[in-house]
């Protein structure tokens, strides 16, 4: 009986620890992430405004000057900004533009290396707009919302 | 997304390379492109489907020949004649697709995709090459050929990574032209909170040797869809997406080996079809719902059918369970020379997501044919691996 007992215990354990790592663990990876604009722009951008750019609904800001979008490649980055900004799954994102790449529909977004060229980009375009880890913040460019 | 920036000699290198094995045409479409110094991307896809029937045999099928021997079949591909029976097989659902696109500047591209297929006697067919151009962030106009927007997942149909499901709901996807040769202009706008998305187009598409048709006749046939005429309009607010569809066209069927127009039920060697729709798709946090109903009224010289399905799934971190129930059925106004069928589906899929660009799915499908049996009650389990790159 004992054995019993302490089989099926193991063995929730193992569940459990499963379960975590498959369900949870994913999500916890947790870092801040800053959408930045060059210094010298001055729009007002809300989240609604920028989840628009990023899923190239619009193609402007909301001023109505034009949104040059740039973002990292795929990595933890993309998909917090995702989960938090996009309010949808990285999967999700991933097969919208599949979608629309494979259906003659709308055209992704630029995408760099990484957030060191994302930074780099929105400090030499005036119209630029991305998004990187909030530790790579430095002069010259402008944060327009923290997520 | 592979960006490819073709100097004239990075893509003289490329055409030294590959002249022994591309035709005249591509290499005048290499020079033309080097000489524009246009940038190329390449991305594609692709699904390995592994599948079969079980369960008791069915009787009194009303399937082609071709189709007839097995004790069970399930009909998961119509337009490309893919058909699951009690032996495990790869050919019905496995596709692999290129796509090529040409950007010559901010408002000028060109776009082909070719996909190649097992079902039906393997085939590589261009589903897609269009111009497109970009007028305004508003409008875009299209020339070419393009997917026939029929339904919510048309044209994404090829891309498994893109839905939930091993395939998508064989109720109401698949019908004997896929494709069409035409124009399209898009129109998308933002209003408040709502985003539009409308879409014109017109064309023709003649499709030989059918394998939609063969499904059904023992005897090759051409179908031909001409003067197709239709719009779609698309809103989406958040979590809410629906569409909207309406196409007409004149319809013919030809046998195939004489050129012959067949003499239809109506008495009429052409018809008339209307083909209509509504589309809604809700994402409420983990939840998913798809659901789909369409008329395909073929009442001027056929049947008229209505088709329905419903799609609830959730999102377990990469895991997303699904339940769909979907049906078709026909009714007819020419009972002596048509006989119209019907049936209804279950399905339970669970799609996991194995890498950011790839997933694994499962899926039992449960069949049961009406009272005019068509190919029969089946049971389908199927497992696919979709990939983009």
């Amino acid at each position: 009986m004992t054995i019993f007992t302490r089989n099926v215990s193991s063995f929730r354990k193992l569940v459990g620890v499963v379960l975590f790592y498959t369900l949870l663990a994913p999500c916890c990876a947790q870092a801040e992430i800053i959408v930045i604009v060059n210094a010298a722009n001055k729009a007002e951008i809300d989240d609604i405004a920028i989840a628009r750019i990023y899923l190239a609904e619009v193609k402007t800001f909301p001023g109505g000057s034009e949104a040059a979008a740039v973002e990292p490649e795929d990595g933890s980055v993309r998909a917090e900004f995702s989960d938090k900004l996009l309010k949808r799954a990285p999967a999700y994102i991933k097969s919208y533009w599949a979608r629309q790449k494979f259906t003659g529909g709308l055209k992704p977004l630029p995408q760099l290396s990484d957030d060191d060229a994302v930074i780099k980009y929105v400090m030499e375009t005036p119209n630029a707009i991305g998004y990187v880890d909030s530790s790579k913040l430095r002069d010259g460019i402008r944060v327009v919302m923290r997520l | 997304m592979k960006q490819l920036m073709l100097s004239p000699c990075a893509s003289f290198r490329l055409m030294r390379r590959s002249v022994a094995v591309c035709s005249l045409g591509l290499c005048a479409f290499l020079v033309a492109i080097s000489a524009s110094a246009a940038s190329f991307d390449y991305s594609g896809f692709a699904s390995i489907v592994a599948g079969k029937t079980f369960g008791a045999c069915a009787q009194n099928v009303t399937v082609s020949d071709f189709y007839s021997s097995p004790c069970t079949r399930y009909v998961a591909d119509w337009a490309h004649g893919g058909v699951y029976t009690p032996d495990i097989s790869l050919k019905p659902d496995s596709k692999v697709g290129l796509q090529g696109s040409l950007t010559f500047s901010n408002h000028f591209s060109a776009t082909a995709q070719v996909v190649g297929r097992l079902a039906d006697g393997a085939a590589v067919d261009l589903e897609w090459a269009y111009v497109t151009y970009d007028a305004s962030p508003a409008w875009t106009f299209q020339v070419g050929r393009k997917r026939l927007p029929l339904y919510y997942f048309s044209a994404s149909q090829d891309v498994g990574y893109t839905y939930p499901w091993v395939r998508l709901p064989p109720d109401i996807y698949g019908w004997d032209a896929v494709n069409y040769n035409g124009v399209n202009a898009t129109y998308r706008k933002q209003l408040g909170e709502w985003s539009l998305k409308s879409n014109l187009f017109a064309g023709d598409e003649t499709t030989r040797n059918s394998s939609y048709a063969k499904l059904s006749y023992n005897e090759p046939k051409d179908v031909k869809w001409e003067n197709i005429r239709g719009a779609d309009l698309e809103l989406a607010r958040e979590w809410f997406t629906t569409r909207l569809t309406y196409i007409v066209s004149d319809y013919q069927q030809i046998d195939h080996t004489s050129g012959e127009p067949d003499v239809l039920p109506s008495g009429n060697t052409k018809g008339k079809q209307i083909i209509y729709g509504i589309a809604v798709n809700l994402d409420i946090n983990a939840w998913l719902v798809r659901s789909e109903y369409s008329v395909f009224d073929r009442s001027n010289f056929l049947e008229k059918s209505k088709a329905w399905m419903i799609g609830v799934g959730r999102r377990f971190g990469k895991f997303t369970p699904m339940v769909t129930a979907s049906s078709y059925a026909e009714t007819t106004p020419f009972p002596d020379n048509y006989t119209p069928v019907n049936w209804t589906t279950q399905a339970l899929s669970l799609r996991y997501e194995l890498t950011s660009s790839s997933a694994l799915k499962f899926e039992i499908d449960r069949l049961r044919d009406g009272p005019n049996t068509y190919a029969g009650d089946a049971n389908v389990i199927a497992m696919s691996y979709d990939v983009i790159f």
